[in-house]
């Protein structure tokens, strides 16, 4: 968590840089000014430099050529010659020097292929890193750390702080607000995960997230393709998770800690209740009717939590005694 | 021999049956400690968000059960103990979840009428009521025979005194 706070500083250290010299900060490829402003000097030998290029590297690659915003022509000869010199630097590290002519072809491919634009007009943002899912990969790792690394149930003191500074990345990302909100909700929920759940307000945290701004932006008429798969997945994956334990809860919770099903059957219930309202209309009446379970109160989902757990109880009550018939 | 196996072929079933009710009279007790435990740990939590969540757990246990019991009976011919103490057991079952369900549902908008629909009776008395006169049926057609028989053998004797008188005649004559 330190390193990526140190990374944050940095990259705000080289944004300030950067901007002194008159540029903004989404007309900076990252990687491509580390690589031209960092000497295999710097390190402490070769080979940390060989593996620190290999990775600013493979993020110009992830970026450019595998998960590139605007669709990529594969014929592109600057696709292919970024190609060529990633795969040369696999055994050696490739020469950054001014007068390389490895570094200009390089830097060349990477800025057009970062300056175009969807319909071939000018554009005044230059996309390395906004393409799905490397965008959210990126902000989510960001957004982790918001968390103590002292104590990882715990979001520091300074959270409103760090994320408007996180905000000056979302045009480098292709972030806005509703995709903002809902990677922190999602951030919140992982780290109640995994930190072994034993926060529970990180849960109700989660929860009022979800309830309110996620449940807002949810609705709005006109929400881009990537946040509905982005809305649907992650609103999925918590409810998944809430469900393997609400439909088990005799086997999850004993008398001491039932109470913390207060934090969890609420955002079973948001979840839920987001997934099905707007995520199913926005998808389409594509299914045919029976394929799912359409159960739209959370009056009717607390009555399938309760009849769920009930039944898996007395299934389990029932191996345990070797009941001849099941 | 084939009173052996005859015989042998009883004794297992008469296991597997007994084995059967034990676990029954086990699942009952098991249900009626989850009910116990739903009652007091997690509906008043879940109440919270389901007016009637008692009842609803109270009518999950009672069909969970049900089932099982049906099954049971079906298997079920002749009237013993065993299947007495089950049904027994299974009507104090019936009971507890009643009493839950209408203990939790009076409040409600319609009184648990919805919810208590769900229920369906075991009627145990009726079951054991309709075993039990199957038992008396099978006993009386059992006296039947053995009347039946003893009349037979009291004609057979009859008619082996009738040779024997005979014989005897023979000797003396």
């Amino acid at each position: 968590m330190i390193i990526i706070f140190v990374l944050i500083s940095s990259i705000h250290d080289l944004f300030s840089l950067l901007s002194q010299m008159g540029r903004r900060a989404e007309t900076i490829i990252l990687p491509l000014e580390l690589l031209r402003h960092l000497k295999p000097s710097e390190f402490n030998d070769s080979q940390e430099y060989h593996l620190w290029q290999r990775r600013q590297l493979k993020i110009l690659e992830a970026g450019l050529l595998l998960h590139p915003s605007i669709p990529l022509d594969k014929s592109s000869p600057y696709a292919i010659r970024l190609r060529e010199i990633i795969r040369a630097s696999e055994t050696k590290p490739i020469d950054t020097g001014k007068n390389s002519d490895t570094m200009r072809t390089l830097c060349n491919s990477v800025v057009s292929l970062s300056w175009r634009s969807a319909n071939g007009t000018p554009t005044d943002v230059c996309h390395w890193a906004d393409g799905f899912p490397l965008n959210i990969h990126l902000y989510v790792s960001l957004l982790q750390s918001i968390f103590d690394f002292r104590d990882e149930t715990l979001v520091l003191d300074e959270v409103d702080e760090l994320v408007e500074l996180m905000k000056k990345t979302w045009s480098t990302l292709g972030i806005n607000r509703p995709i903002h909100n809902l990677c922190f909700a999602w951030v919140l929920f992982q780290q109640y995960v995994l930190t072994s759940q034993v926060e529970p307000d990180l849960l109700s945290a989660t929860h009022a997230m979800l309830s309110t701004e996620v449940a807002n932006d949810a609705k709005k008429p006109d929400r881009e393709a990537m946040y509905v798969k982005l809305l649907s997945s992650m609103l999925a994956s918590m409810q998944g998770w809430a469900e393997r334990r609400l439909l088990h809860y005799h086997d999850h919770f004993q008398r001491g800690n039932f109470v913390l099903i207060e934090n969890l059957l609420p955002l079973a219930l948001s979840a839920s209740k987001i997934l099905g309202e707007d995520v199913t209309i926005a998808e389409g009446i594509g299914k045919e009717k029976g394929d799912t379970q359409i159960v739209d109160s959370s009056g009717d989902r607390v009555d399938h939590y309760i009849r769920g757990s009930i039944k898996n109880a007395f299934a389990k009550v029932a191996v345990s005694i070797r009941l001849p018939f099941a | 021999m084939q009173i052996i196996e005859t015989g042998s072929y009883k004794s297992t079933s008469l296991e597997v049956k007994d084995e059967a009710s034990e676990a029954l009279l086990q699942l009952a007790k098991e249900a009626e400690d989850l009910a116990l435990r739903e009652r007091e740990v997690f509906s008043p939590i879940l109440k919270k968000w389901h007016s009637i969540a008692a009842s609803i757990a109270a009518v999950t246990l009672h069909q969970c059960y049900g089932a099982v019991l049906k099954q049971y009976l079906a298997g079920v011919s002749t009237l013993n103990n065993e299947t007495v103490s089950v049904l027994q057991s299974a009507g104090k079952l019936e009971k507890v979840l009643v009493q839950m369900l209408v203990e939790d549902s009076a409040e409600c908008e319609d009184g648990g009428k919805t919810i208590v629909r769900e229920m369906v009776p075991y009627e145990v008395d009726s079951v054991i009521l309709r075993l039990m006169k199957k038992w008396i049926g099978e006993r009386l057609k059992r006296g039947q025979e053995c009347l039946n028989r003893a009349k037979d053998s009291e004609v057979s004797f009859f008619n082996l005194f009738a040779e024997m008188n005979t014989a005897f005649k023979l000797i003396w004559v």
